[in-house]
């Protein structure tokens, strides 16, 4: 096995316990989904809707087909987000290198910078596919058990899902390597996420909109990933690449 | 590798922080040698070893390793160290097995059944995690894998700090095996006195960010001594010709750092070796010139 594989392996072992608790979360949020989705057709959701809020309306067979296919829609975002945000265990255990003798033993090794940095990003590569893999999965399964066609929306979420784990984790990383601190990371990394949805505000806020007078919240929520999607594998791209070449700058400075 | 006399070089090394100024230090380790880097707790050692692994950037000043620039040859030399940290580097998940998996990928030269040798020698479980190993056992493992890559120069920053003296022996006498074939070299910093004067070759002593004394050490002890007299004796010894004194109601102890000038000026005087400890104690207390 190479160095490089080597040390991959060294980021493995010590993410493997919070590698498997968010495998176990995932799976959690999986079956939870799937029971719910199938308690929209068999089970006491059905009963419940039929007998209270669609009590005696007309359609209320289809009415309650549309109630699970938005509700569908809301239910898959957490399994998603889970896979999507797997690449932040990465930045979790430079967190731990911070708390230990490593990062000063890392620095008296014959590792080049750009090799630490290609460690990394590596990992956050390997750990994205690895999300949309599994998150790709997971809907192809929903979609089976729910009877609900997998549509451009739902890979658009499954897309920004991984977009914005790997923002957060690359963006979380680079802060701990700048200041050596999980307090300081932390904080900057809350001040870019508000300052960065105080700008998605504004936009919708004041962005020209289609006619939406026949569109719901979940019909908007839904045009929302299938624009964004699109656009999620260019931010993805952006964030490992720049975060690469910031990284490797980071790890060449010296402390002060 | 290249030939060269000095493992390491350090001239004029300086650096300023809020508070403390590490300034113009300098000493060599000559090939073959132990180093002993003492100093109070907060003197610049952990700063100066830090320069010379190119952690932190120093202001001014020159570091050679093996006769090389250490910033223009970094990863050249970088195969060749190995540093020693008061806690082991490895995560407490991390096994003796995991350790040599990713150590192997470190260091080109990884000799798997030496690493594995030492593990058996220090009794060390090779499966267990290193959360649960004491102290000592950390250390000896962080011993182990250091020695195992055929390191030509180990830095040890503190690495005998909170171990019993029956452990430090045992890392003691490893360090002496580890030299003897004469190409090998240690830099080891501690505050523990008594370790440094059972092993080094030299001693490089640092106070407030200054280097007091550097060279051999058998020379400096040898050219150190106390002076026990009276009160009034002590009155008679010019100032000049100590570095503090240490007085109570009976009498004084004065450090002098030239013997046999000393043994010519106070003839009737009652001089004693002095230990690395005395000397480090006394020139703390420099500043005092009589303390108690």
């Amino acid at each position: 096995m190479s160095s490089f594989f080597r040390l991959v392996y060294r980021d493995i072992y010590m993410s493997k316990k919070a590698l498997l608790i968010s495998t176990f979360s995932f799976i959690a949020f999986f079956v939870l989904s799937i029971l719910i989705v199938i308690s929209f057709d068999y089970g006491n959701i059905r009963t419940i809707l039929l007998e209270t809020v669609l009590k005696d309306l007309p359609y209320a067979d289809e009415m309650l087909g549309t109630y699970k296919e938005n509700f569908g829609f809301v239910l898959k975002i957490y399994p998603i987000l889970c896979a999507g945000f797997m690449s932040v265990e990465v930045a979790q255990v430079s967190i731990n290198d911070e708390k230990t003798a490593w990062k000063y033993f890392y620095r008296s090794a014959p590792i080049s910078c750009r090799k630490k940095a290609l460690v990394k990003f590596f990992e956050f590569f390997v750990l994205d596919i690895l999300g949309f893999v599994i998150s790709y999965g997971y809907s192809l399964v929903f979609s089976a058990v729910s009877g609900i066609e997998m549509s451009r929306s739902d890979m658009g979420m499954i897309l920004m899902g991984m977009a914005l784990g790997t923002a957060i984790a690359v963006l979380l990383y680079i802060f701990i390597l700048m200041f050596h601190s999980l307090e300081k990371a932390g904080l900057l990394l809350v001040a870019t996420l508000a300052a960065v949805l105080i700008c998605i505000e504004i936009y919708f806020a004041f962005h020209p909109q289609k006619d939406v007078s026949n569109t719901g919240p979940f019909e908007a929520l839904k045009n929302a990933f299938e624009t964004f999607g699109l656009y999620s594998v260019l931010i993805t791209a952006a964030f490992l690449l720049v975060g690469f070449i910031i990284t490797e700058m980071l790890y060449k400075r010296r402390e002060k | 590798m290249n030939d060269y006399e000095n493992a390491i070089e350090i001239n004029g090394i300086t650096k300023k922080y809020d508070g403390f100024t590490l300034d113009g230090i300098s000493f060599d380790l000559p090939k073959g040698n132990i180093l002993g880097f003492i100093g109070q707790n907060g003197a610049g050692k952990t700063t100066t070893i830090k320069s010379i692994l190119n952690i932190i950037a120093p202001d001014s000043g020159e570091i050679k390793i093996f006769g090389l620039d250490h910033i223009k040859h970094e990863n050249e030399i970088k195969k060749h160290i190995s540093a020693v940290f008061d806690e082991i580097p490895f995560h407490d998940s991390f096994t003796a097995n995991a350790i040599n998996t990713v150590m192997k990928g470190m260091y080109s030269e990884w000799d798997e059944k030496l690493y594995f040798s030492y593990i058996e020698k220090f009794g060390l479980p090779r499966k267990k995690k290193i959360g649960k190993l004491s102290k000592g056992m950390k250390m000896k493992l962080q011993i182990a894998y250091t020695l195992s890559h055929d390191a030509k120069l180990l830095i040890m920053d503190e690495a005998t700090t909170g171990l019993d003296p029956i452990v430090r022996n045992e890392i003691l006498d490893i360090f002496r095996e580890y030299l003897k074939d004469g190409e090998r070299s240690i830099l080891m910093s501690s505050h523990i006195t008594s370790d440094i004067e059972k092993i080094a070759d030299c001693v490089a002593f640092i106070d407030k960010g200054k280097m007091l004394l550097s060279g051999f050490k058998d020379d400096i002890i040898e050219n150190h001594g106390i002076i026990k007299c009276s009160k009034a004796d002590f009155k008679e010894i010019a100032k000049e010709d100590y570095i503090s004194a240490r007085t109570n109601d009976f009498g004084a102890e004065v450090l002098i750092s030239d013997r046999a000038a000393a043994k010519r000026k106070y003839s009737g005087a009652v001089i004693e070796k002095a230990s690395l400890e005395d000397i480090m104690l006394f020139y703390v207390n420099r500043d005092k010139k009589e303390w108690t």
